[in-house]
């Protein structure tokens, strides 16, 4: 309640709001890398895939699954059933020959904006 | 949020999926939900971790390419929601209404409904865990052919690949031989199920089919009658009506079969406007037929009728017996002076289409009689003669009172004046002869019995 009733809150609750909303889209626009990286590691399933990228970048959980399912219908990965030790067959994901191609331009793609950007930063440092 | 609300309500929102894809998703979320629990989470935060609903329904449905502006098919989804859910609500009511009647009841609910609960639980592990091992062999088999595949492309090292492959395939035979058996069990009557389900759709379904090709037929027949000038408007927007809602029906039906994109809205509202057609036929066909006449009594069979002259020779004395019952029997006994004192003649009238009737004289027992023979009917000219009349009601806006009396048989009787007294034509004559001899009979008995304690009073009375 407190926030709205100066000015000066109002601008800092904004600032905070924008910056979350910024910082979700950074996550947004890696994420498809992380996950394709990750994949093209190790075959993994559902929930492995999340706890591990969640290492890296704190995400939601909810958007992780329709990425997966996205990445699935385009084709760059496909899924299969394996048997667990505890409780019902888990689906793996694989990466196929399309997502690795994809996986590695877009990393390309990625190398290339990050360096760009951070040299850039350094330069305005000065 | 509990685990199994949060399900529940995403397969809600994700009704617009196909089916398969909806279960795929709901099975991952579920084992994802599962997997968190047994890491030590609480479940109401498990499932708070997939964030806002409808941004996580959103994200599902962007992943398929479906036009976020789903809420405006949403009507779509409730009707489909709803059939789903059907059962459910009738069992809750079910539940309400047991509550109400007691304690008892209550009891009795609760084992109903534990028993059914772990029926369908354990219905559903076995399908699961059918399907579970189905679909690894499956897999399992894919990944063999996959492997061998890839491996014969790098063309190195083939034979010691296709040795790794068939020993791998012999192991995993090995594995799943003990669940082969139980494989096909439950798949075998999962697929009688579904079998018997759509068979049982299709005999509802064919005579729904029946009955809207009869109906289209006949509109047609009415629509020629329309142009000749029939008075027959009424029962055209009657047909239509229940044309639309025979074809709705079957549509319906159609859809439980066959999984395609369905529009039960515009069926439902179809098969309304089809009801008021069918209403406003009725109003117009009432006023139609109000303004026709009532054109008394038609018996279809007179107008084929052939009459026969038969004379006997009757005794000077005594009654003469005639039992003539058909169809309509004896109509007149007439005294005619014409007639000699020992003749007798029958005027006997009959539909000559269906039978010929003649008269005979039995010698033993002493009356006259009808010999029948009938002919072999056509049933076809019978249906001929209906159209026609019908055809001629509508037309002359007349309505006859029809007979359809097809053995038609009456007979006249004329005697002598001096002979009328003589004639008996008593359908229950015979029954009264046995009747009244049961009777003496009776009296007798009831006298001898009489006689009889008399006789033993009088004994006793010696004695003492």
């Amino acid at each position: 309640m407190t926030l709205y009733s100066t000015g000066y809150n109002i601008i800092v609750t904004n600032e905070e709001m924008r910056i979350d909303y910024l910082n979700a889209q950074f996550k947004k626009g890696v994420l498809e890398l992380v996950v394709l990286l990750a994949v093209a590691k190790k075959d993994m399933y559902g929930y492995e895939l999340v706890s591990e990228v969640s290492k890296v970048i704190d995400v939601n959980e909810g958007t992780i699954y329709p990425l997966l399912k996205r990445l699935t219908n385009e084709h760059y990965f496909e899924t299969y059933l394996q048997e667990s030790t505890e409780g019902p067959p888990r689906k793996y994901y694989r990466l196929t020959a399309a997502g690795l191609l994809y996986s590695k331009n877009l990393g390309k793609e990625w190398d290339e904006f990050q360096s760009n950007i951070n040299e850039f930063i350094k330069e305005t440092k000065r | 949020m509990k685990k199994i609300e949060f399900l529940r309500e995403l397969e809600e929102q994700l009704m617009i999926l196909n089916d398969n894809e909806r279960r795929d998703i709901l099975e991952e979320y579920e084992q994802h939900i599962d997997l968190k629990i047994s890491a030590g989470m609480l479940e109401e935060a498990a499932t708070t971790d997939f964030g806002n609903m409808t941004e996580l329904v959103d994200n599902i449905l962007s992943a398929y390419n479906v036009n976020l502006n789903y809420n405006k098919s949403k009507d779509k989804v409730k009707i489909k929601v709803r059939m789903e859910n059907l059962f459910k609500k009738v069992w809750s009511h079910l539940k309400n209404g047991c509550k109400k009647i007691g304690n008892r009841c209550k009891k009795i609910n609760k084992g109903i409904k534990n028993t059914f609960l772990s029926l369908c639980i354990s219905f559903k592990n076995c399908f699961n865990k059918s399907n579970h091992n189905l679909k690894k062999l499956n897999n399992n088999i894919k990944n063999l052919f996959r492997k061998n595949r890839e491996k014969n492309m790098e063309k190195t090292n083939e034979k010691d690949s296709i040795k790794e492959a068939t020993t791998q395939g012999i192991e995993i035979s090995r594995e799943n031989k003990k669940w082969s058996i139980i494989n096909k069990m439950g798949t075998t009557i999962k697929n009688l199920f579904i079998w018997f389900y759509k068979l049982f759709i299709v005999v509802v379904e064919l005579p729904v089919l029946f009955i809207s090709v009869l109906l289209i037929i006949s509109f047609g027949c009415f629509v020629v009658l329309l142009f000749n000038r029939f008075p027959v408007i009424g029962i055209l927007f009657m047909l239509i009506g229940s044309i639309v809602n025979a074809l709705g029906i079957l549509l319906i039906l159609f859809y439980l079969l066959v999984p395609i994109k369905r529009y039960y809205k515009v069926i439902l509202s179809s098969m309304g406007i089809g009801l008021l057609f069918f209403g406003i036929g009725i109003g117009i066909a009432f006023i139609e037929f109000s303004q026709f006449t009532y054109g008394g009594e038609i018996c279809i069979s007179e107008q084929e009728v052939k009459t026969d002259i038969n004379t006997f020779d009757i005794p000077p004395e005594g009654e003469v017996l005639c039992f003539l019952y058909g169809a309509n029997g004896v109509r007149d006994i007439i005294a005619d002076k014409t007639i000699p004192i020992d003749k007798i003649v029958f005027e006997t009238t009959y539909n000559k289409n269906e039978m010929t009737v003649g008269i005979y004289y039995d010698e033993q027992e002493q009356y006259f009689a009808y010999e029948t023979m009938y002919i072999n009917n056509k049933v076809g000219l019978n249906f001929i003669k209906m159209k026609d009349l019908f055809l001629k009601q509508l037309n002359e806006k007349v309505i006859y009172e029809i007979i359809d009396d097809t053995y038609f048989v009456t007979t006249t009787i004329k005697v002598a004046p001096e002979n009328f007294e003589r004639i008996v034509n008593e359908e229950n004559y015979y029954e009264n002869e046995i009747e009244n001899e049961m009777e003496d009979e009776l009296e007798d008995e009831l006298e001898y019995d009489i006689e009889d304690e008399l006789e033993k009073d009088n004994l006793k009375l010696k004695i003492s």
